[in-house]
């Protein structure tokens, strides 16, 4: 039992960080139908961000690593996604190809291709214990993080005017502008709400694994687009239990493997998103993927 | 109120409307009617700057239509409620109306009117928690224009109202179209089907093959072969196709 709440707690913290991948990746193809690998590299960079700017006084830090990175997808919308916006959707993913690889790249010209070991808030590496299970307080932060920010996206999107329309636009863009909603407005605000959701992984990634690489983004981004997979494009909801559905099964398997597997779990992993793919071709959620786009 | 001249439309090689003019005035009911194909619904469309004429004029009160976007289009009062409704079958009745409201500057009076027009159609108001999607075709099309005239708009454009709709509802979408537009509302409706249209419209243009073929009141057309001409282009030398 203990060893399965601890899994369990393990899972949701590493879900957590794939959800939220997941769901910066999903909102944009929601309202656009761009699968925006770059994700991956907002990640990257927010992270060298926090390195850079990492003042002795943390919460400066985060608040710098959350202006950049939304200026950084804002940017991004702007001079490489807008031109293409109107073209076919394979253009659309060669493009957002090229940016990924042009931040890489640009960011090994920078720092080097090496990663770099940065200390932050290893504090929260101490475990919290409750009964047996050891949870770093780094974990509850994390699941604690996202779960505020599910909740705050869920209250945007259904509650708020901006968020009606924001589903209006993801559902059916050409009657969403017959009736005033703003393209650009729309889909900077989603551009610069992954920006958020980017920085946000980040800060706990960073923390987490205390290095960062200007290829870090690369699996995130990775993963993040699985999940949406899985959970169904198009489905926000489907994004994050896809997300989550990933994470728990890298630490399942983490746990469960022979030693001499683990070093292959990865493709353990994605032969199970293969299994359930043929399952549900259309992912877990239905997703709208056939839709036009603006 | 909008004055069209000499409009060009092609989707690649194929002209869908050549050197159309019409003109609609203030407090109109005006119709357009015409087979499938006749670019009526390319009309509308251009109207509210979803297609991009070659060339032509679009004026609305004076100003240029052409070239600018939709969202600011719908801003100056011109609202489409588009073939098939549209309505986002998702998000729930309630949702629907409040994106009615989205070009409206005062929100307080726009969360009244969306109250109001519940009201209006009770229909509505009943399943505003539904979801829109579950709603019988004429209370979809019901939606659609409760959700247009949430814009507020002076100018209303309608593409195919009636389609697919039983004709008792038929007729009660065009009762909801006669009030508004006895309320001061200007109307262009555009159909296939001409029996409705021309009993509700003051004036009337019927396009063919991209072509207006006639225009005039709806009185003109009243004799069975006069429409068929016009409509369907009987009792003429036979065109060479474009």
């Amino acid at each position: 039992m203990t060893a399965f709440l601890q899994v369990l707690a393990d899972a949701a913290s590493q879900g957590s960080l794939y959800a939220l991948s997941a769901l910066g990746i999903g909102l944009i193809f929601g309202i656009m139908r761009l699968v925006n690998f770059a994700h991956g590299e907002f990640i990257m960079i927010g992270a060298y961000m926090l390195m850079l700017s990492a003042a002795p006084y943390v919460p400066l830090a985060i608040l710098a690593t959350l202006a950049a990175v939304i200026l950084l997808a804002l940017l991004t919308e702007r001079i490489a996604f807008r031109p293409v916006r109107r073209a076919n959707p394979t253009t659309l993913l060669v493009t957002s190809f090229a940016v990924s690889f042009f931040l890489q790249y640009l960011f090994v010209l920078i720092e080097g291709a090496r990663p770099k070991g940065f200390d932050f808030l290893s504090s929260l590496a101490e475990p919290f214990v409750i009964g047996e299970v050891r949870v770093p307080k780094l974990n509850i932060v994390t699941i604690g993080i996202t779960l505020v920010l599910l909740a705050a996206l869920a209250f945007f999107l259904k509650r708020t005017h901006f968020g009606i329309q924001m589903r209006a636009a993801a559902l059916n863009f050409r009657m969403a502008r017959l009736l005033g909603v703003k393209a650009n407005r729309i889909i900077a605000v989603a551009f610069a709400m992954s920006g958020v959701l980017a920085a946000v992984v980040s800060v706990l990634y960073v923390a987490a694994r205390g290095e960062l690489s200007p290829v870090m983004g690369l699996q995130l981004a990775l993963v993040g687009f699985v999940s949406t997979v899985i959970g169904g494009m198009g489905s926000l909801l489907g994004a994050v239990v896809g997300g989550f559905l990933v994470g728990a099964l890298t630490v399942a398997l983490q746990a469960s493997l022979p030693l001499e597997l683990r070093p292959f779990r990865e493709a353990f992993v994605f032969a199970i998103v293969i299994v359930v793919l043929l399952a549900r071709p259309r992912g877990l959620f239905r997703g709208r993927e056939a839709r036009e786009r603006v | 109120m909008l004055q069209i001249a000499g409009l060009d439309v092609r989707y690649g090689p194929i002209r869908a409307l050549r050197g159309v003019s019409i003109e609609v005035g203030r407090g109109e009911f005006v119709g357009i009617v015409g087979p499938n194909g006749a670019g009526k619904s390319t009309l509308l469309l251009s109207i509210v700057g979803m297609v991009r004429p070659q060339s032509g004029r679009i004026e609305h009160d004076g100003t240029a239509l052409m070239g600018r976007p939709p969202e600011e289009i719908v801003r100056r009062g011109i609202a489409l409620v588009p073939e098939g409704r549209e309505i986002f079958g998702e998000l729930t009745v309630e949702e629907n109306l409040r994106l009615g409201t989205t070009i409206r500057k005062d929100r307080r009076a726009a969360e009244a009117d969306v109250e109001r027009m519940m009201k209006e159609f009770p229909i509505l108001g009943e399943r505003r928690r539904g979801q829109a999607g579950k709603l019988s075709g004429g209370e979809q099309q019901q939606l659609a224009i409760a959700r247009a005239m949430l814009g507020d708009p002076k100018l209303l454009l309608l593409d195919e109202p009636s389609l697919g709709l039983a004709p008792l509802i038929t007729k009660q979408v065009y009762q909801v179209l006669k009030r508004l537009n006895e309320a001061g509302v200007t109307i262009l409706v555009v159909e296939q089907n001409p029996k409705r249209i021309m009993k509700a419209a003051t004036r009337l243009y019927v396009l063919r093959n991209g072509q207006l073929a006639f225009s005039g009141p709806p009185e003109a057309l009243e004799r069975a072969e006069d429409l068929d001409r016009a409509y369907f282009g009987f009792n003429e030398k036979a065109r060479p196709l474009p």
